[in-house]
């Protein structure tokens, strides 16, 4: 009997229905076609894992692997391992044709394990292929390397010592995954080769690989306890294909995480819709239910029935959802497709449209449930008399917004992947309503206070504003979120762009080199004062690992489960990796303290305990270091106390030298150490020369093209970006369905009233006029107030966690308000229309 | 004003069916009288009060206000016609909620742009015994104030002719007689063309002409 009288019902209102599924689905329809996505992501790098880690297991670290280490590792090994080793490294590479930094991968024959290299002569290299950079002086390089300095097969290049041809160039190398910028084209040289090229000197940064085919039979996730088991020091990761694959859609994955929260809002602003056009629904059903309870039907029953129809129009929902995956995933892919080598071709799967169904169906309930509950408060009496039967009536609870507040809450922390991330994201969402919810009680109070107008619609209209606070409240926060919205992401990329501009640019070094030795340190000096460039600063290097905190060995965190949070998975690789210490008298322009005090001076071991130490403020928090904390380091085999005496800002996109740790002078100014120049600003042709000369006198250091780095990761935010905005642009659109759906039922709500102005004499364009002077002013204040709020949110964002300056351009807030006022007053003057227009009869011949 | 129907007819669709309620309907009603239609439910009172107010059209015939005929006028000229002529009184009041009595009223003045409306409508609502309830909104008000309000509304603008619909209706018989007594006196007073539509035979015997609708025709009672 409930399915049947939920059903009829349902048919009776077929309008009403395909309404709710429109809100829902535009909404949902973001969401699974990230889900999607992620999903095709996901497959590729678990089909590719192999290919990516190019074994079965490797034990890497970014130092040697110690004799005894050697010895521990193979004992473990089980007998028929096959084994690669490979160094990887960045080097300057250096030609007739000009000088540009590389990573070299230094291989021997057993590379691949697994994957393949598909070479522009259409040879395909993979296990056990004979190689011609193994038999003769030659090297694979990367395309990027013709269309930057033109080189090609038969070219020489110089590598260190080694003079080598290029043999082919690699179309594609199924072992590299996430490309977000070609900063450092590869170069594929013979391992046995690297003595020679004295590239690898003391101090050099490199990283070791050894790859291992295990026999069949062998589980990898067992040998890899057994190795961590043998080999403790958290500097050698140990990595499976599956944790490769992970890793490698790292960055990919942070993209998505905010996508992510972008898909949210806008199904947010849909189930925003949707509930509003439900509560219209089910006061217009109270009546009816009033009656069919005089007739023997429980309240309980009558719920039942309602949400008997909520699911039933979430499982209809899933229809349009799809629909419109379908159109937003070819979008989706091809702006994410150029950072990956694989080809994603992302389907609504299984997997992504049970997420839609749930998502639907549970999410048509949670949105209902608030009104579905004033059933229960309903008083049939009222059929007695003439009181119109409202869903306002009742007792208030707050009890039925818990679970959509509770759901929101998880799928942000589901879609970031972040607790704290997440979190912050709900905060700061309710922190943005609570503040339009008191800017638009005050614009209604406004309201109340305009209506000293001659003209009768503008004095009634704002009178209407302010009696129906309700409504107004509801369409200001609505227009207002989506005004935010669409102003963020803009102002965020304008402050982002400004930060590297033409004058911002001047104030950043041009080039970086890296890994120079302390003896030649003199003729690197040399080469810049014959080239008339005074370096900015010189920052020694020190490479050390960290032994204890406060007197606890720190040691290797091992996830065997795999990471749920971003948070978990940034602390444990922290964890795991060694510490580059630098030392300074002064803080550069660049830092500031924000807790301590600054170093006392050079370090007088007669007169202190320990060194002192200053850490960056959120790699401490990461860390979890504490102002105070005793720190012992590893540095070349000598034990260094230091003790945290203060917590510094790093201003990153200041590209100056900068370190995690810094120590006190005196304490590790006689160790080994290697040392970073930042060269100041020099036009493009002294800069190209600078590194051809750096890279031909002093083979070993490498040079970073600042320039170049930040026109690359400024291209990358600019594709990244535009499927950002893709998401927002769905977001927007369902702001303005949700608009339309809040105006039309407002209309609706409101035709009575508005035929009895006709009644009363009123002419259409009166009528008219009345309407639009009310959604008028509200939607210029509620675009007015979400886009300051969004100046807001910018600055906050930009000044807490991108520490970047906050560069305020006006226009882009303004034009928005403009557009949204404009696109609302012709949304509610389409939503009136038909209703403006209809004989004002038959308004009276219904019920009120 | 006078009100001359002449040869009236109206029929409504109902699927393949056309149900003739008005067939060729004649009346004439001078300036100042105040009349009662009554009939049965479905006899088309409603229908003929729509034609009257210029909400509905009739298929044929004349309504002569004064020499003015409704049935030709565009849409906006019967508008016009209607907010400068005719008022109505409905059975369930249709006051704006969220407007006060005050307002209410005010608002059809604002509308008509009539001189000095807040005064004007005070006076009106006075008149009907409600200048204690100004600021009171309609949920705020009994059932016979609220209706006493919609009366004020409807003349507080002089109309020349008032259509009622059942005033009295929703009223208990005490509260209904109240009303309905000032309502005789105000439209008497101001000698205001009237049409009562109610099921009531006692309230039909306080006018001055009772018509019965039947078959699509009005006879003198």
């Amino acid at each position: 009997m409930l399915w049947r009288l939920a059903f009829r019902e349902l048919l009776r209102s077929w309008r009403f229905g395909l309404f709710f599924i429109f809100n829902l689905s535009l909404g949902l329809a973001g969401f699974v076609s990230l889900q999607a996505f992620n999903t095709a992501l996901e497959d590729q790098l678990r089909a590719n894992a192999k290919s990516i880690l190019s074994a079965d297991l490797a034990v890497s670290a970014r130092r040697e692997i110690t004799d005894e280490e050697q010895k521990k590792m193979q004992a473990v090994l089980p007998s028929g391992t096959d084994q690669s080793k490979i160094y990887e490294f960045f080097a300057m590479l250096s030609s007739a044709k000009g000088s540009r930094l590389i990573l070299i991968k230094a291989i021997d024959k057993s590379y691949p394990f697994y994957g393949e290299l598909e070479m522009k002569s259409g040879q395909i290299i993979r296990y056990g292929t004979p190689k011609e950079i193994l038999s003769s002086p030659t090297a694979w390089i990367y395309p990027e390397l013709k269309s930057q300095l033109g080189l090609d097969v038969g070219d020489e290049i110089k590598l260190g010592n080694l003079k080598l041809k290029v043999a082919d160039l690699i179309e594609k190398d199924a072992t590299q995954t996430f490309r977000a910028a070609t900063l450092a084209p590869r170069v594929f040289i013979n391992r046995e080769l690297l003595p020679q090229s004295g590239l690898l000197q003391f101090g050099s940064t490199f990283s070791l690989a050894y790859l291992l085919k295990l026999p069949p039979g062998v589980e990898e996730g067992a040998l890899r306890e057994k190795l961590y088991q043998a080999l403790p020091d958290p500097q050698i990761t140990i990595e499976t294909p599956s944790s490769a694959g992970e890793d490698s859609g790292r960055q990919l994955g942070y993209l998505s995480d905010y996508l992510g929260l972008v898909a949210i809002i806008a199904l947010f602003m849909s189930a925003l819709g949707a509930a509003y056009i439900y509560r219209l629904f089910l006061s217009t059903r109270m009546k009816e239910i009033a009656i069919l309870r005089t007739l023997g039907l429980q309240s309980g029953q009558a719920v039942g029935v309602y949400i008997l129809q909520a699911s039933m129009l979430g499982l209809l929902a899933t229809v349009p959802t799809l629909f419109f995956s379908y159109l937003v995933l070819p979008l989706l892919s091809q702006l994410l497709a150029s950072f990956t080598p694989f080809d994603l071709h992302p389907q609504v799967n299984l997997e992504a449209f049970l997420v839609c169904l749930v998502m639907a169906v549970f999410g048509s309930f949670v949105v209902s449930l608030p009104f579905l509950v004033k059933i229960f408060d309903l008083k049939a009496a009222k059929l007695f008399s003439e009181e119109k039967f409202s869903v306002n009536e009742g007792a208030r609870r707050w009890w039925p917004y818990l679970p959509p507040l509770v759901l929101f809450y998880f799928l942000s922390v589901y879609q970031a992947h972040s607790w704290m991330t997440g979190s912050l994201f709900v905060a700061s969402m309710v922190g943005v309503i609570l503040m339009l919810l008191v800017i638009g009680y005050f614009t209604v109070k406004l309201a109340g206070v305009l209506k000293g107008f001659r003209l009768w619609f503008l004095k009634f209209s704002f009178l209407s504003l302010s009696r129906r606070a309700g409504a107004s409240l509801a369409i200001f926060v609505a227009l207002g979120l989506g005004a935010l919205l669409i102003n963020i992401l803009p102002q965020l990329k304008n402050s982002l762009q400004a930060e590297f501009q033409v004058e911002g640019r001047s104030k950043i070094p041009s080039l970086f080199m890296f890994d120079i030795q302390d003896e030649q340190l003199p003729g690197v000096e040399k080469v810049l004062e014959k080239n008339h460039v005074k370096p900015l600063g010189l920052s020694p290097l020190v490479r050390a690992r960290i032994l204890k905190v406060n007197g606890q060995d720190y040691e290797r965190k091992i996830e065997a489960q795999g990471f749920k949070t971003r948070e978990e998975e940034r602390e444990a690789r922290f964890r795991n990796r060694g510490v580059n210490l630098s030392y300074r008298h002064d803080l550069s322009s660049s830092e500031n303290i924000t807790e301590g005090r600054p170093f006392s001076g050079e370090f007088k071991p007669e007169q202190q305990k320990y060194a002192e130490l200053s850490v960056e403020y959120r790699f401490a928090e990461r860390m979890g270091f504490q102002l105070g904390d005793v720190l012992v380091f590893d540095v070349q085999g000598v034990e260094v106390e230091g003790q945290i005496i203060n917590l510094r800002k790093v201003k990153w996109t200041s590209f100056q030298p900068n370190f995690f740790i810094l120590v006190q002078r005196g304490v590790l100014d006689e160790a080994p150490k290697t040392f970073i120049a930042a060269i100041p600003f020099l036009p493009e042709e002294k800069r190209f020369l600078l590194q051809n000369e750096m890279a031909q006198e002093f083979s070993n250091i490498s040079v970073v093209d600042v320039v170049r780095t930040v026109d690359e990761v400024l291209k990358t935010a600019e594709k990244m970006s535009w499927s950002l905005e893709l998401m927002a642009g769905l977001a927007l659109l369902t702001g303005y369905i949700v608009l339309f759906s809040i105006v039309r039922s407002q209309i609706k709500l409101r035709r009575w009233e508005l035929n009895m102005l006709k009644i009363l004499g009123a002419s259409w364009g009166e009528v008219a006029s009345f309407i639009l002077a009310e959604f008028a002013f509200l939607s210029f204040l509620a675009a007015l107030a979400g886009a300051l709020l969004s100046v807001l949110v910018s600055f906050s964002l930009n000044a807490f966690l991108f520490e970047s300056d906050f560069k305020l351009s006006w226009a882009q807030p303004l034009v928005s308000v403009f557009i949204i006022t404009c696109l609302s007053l012709l949304i509610s003057f389409l939503a009136s229309l038909d209703i403006v227009k209809e004989s004002a009869l038959s308004i009276l011949r219904e019920e009120k | 004003m006078s009100l001359v129907l002449n040869q009236v007819r109206k029929g409504f669709h109902q699927g393949e069916t056309e149900i003739q309620v008005l067939k060729g309907l004649n009346a004439s009603i001078e300036p100042g009288q105040v009349v009662a239609i009554v009939g049965q439910s479905g006899s088309g009172k409603s229908t003929l009060l729509s034609l009257l107010a210029g909400l509905e059209r009739a298929d044929s015939g004349e309504i002569l206000v004064d020499s003015v005929n409704l049935v030709p006028l565009s849409e906006q000229e019967i508008t016009l016609f209607r907010a400068q002529n005719i008022a109505i009184v409905f059975q369930q009041y249709h006051l704006i909620a969220h407007l006060t009595a005050l307002e209410n009223v005010m608002l059809s003045l604002e509308i008509l742009k009539m001189e000095n409306p807040r005064e004007r409508a005070e006076e009106a609502l006075r008149e009907l015994g409600l200048g204690h309830r100004l600021n009171h909104f309609p949920s705020q008000l009994s059932g016979g104030e609220c209706q006493r309000v919609a009366i004020a509304r409807a003349l507080v603008v002089k109309p020349k002719i008032l259509l009622a619909d059942e005033p009295s209706g929703n009223l208990d018989i005490h509260t209904g007689d109240m009303v309905m007594d000032v309502f005789f006196d105000i439209v008497r007073k101001h000698k205001i063309t009237t049409i009562l539509v109610t099921h009531s035979e006692a309230l039909a015997k306080r006018c001055e002409r009772v018509l019965r609708l039947e078959e699509g025709q009005l006879r003198e009672i």
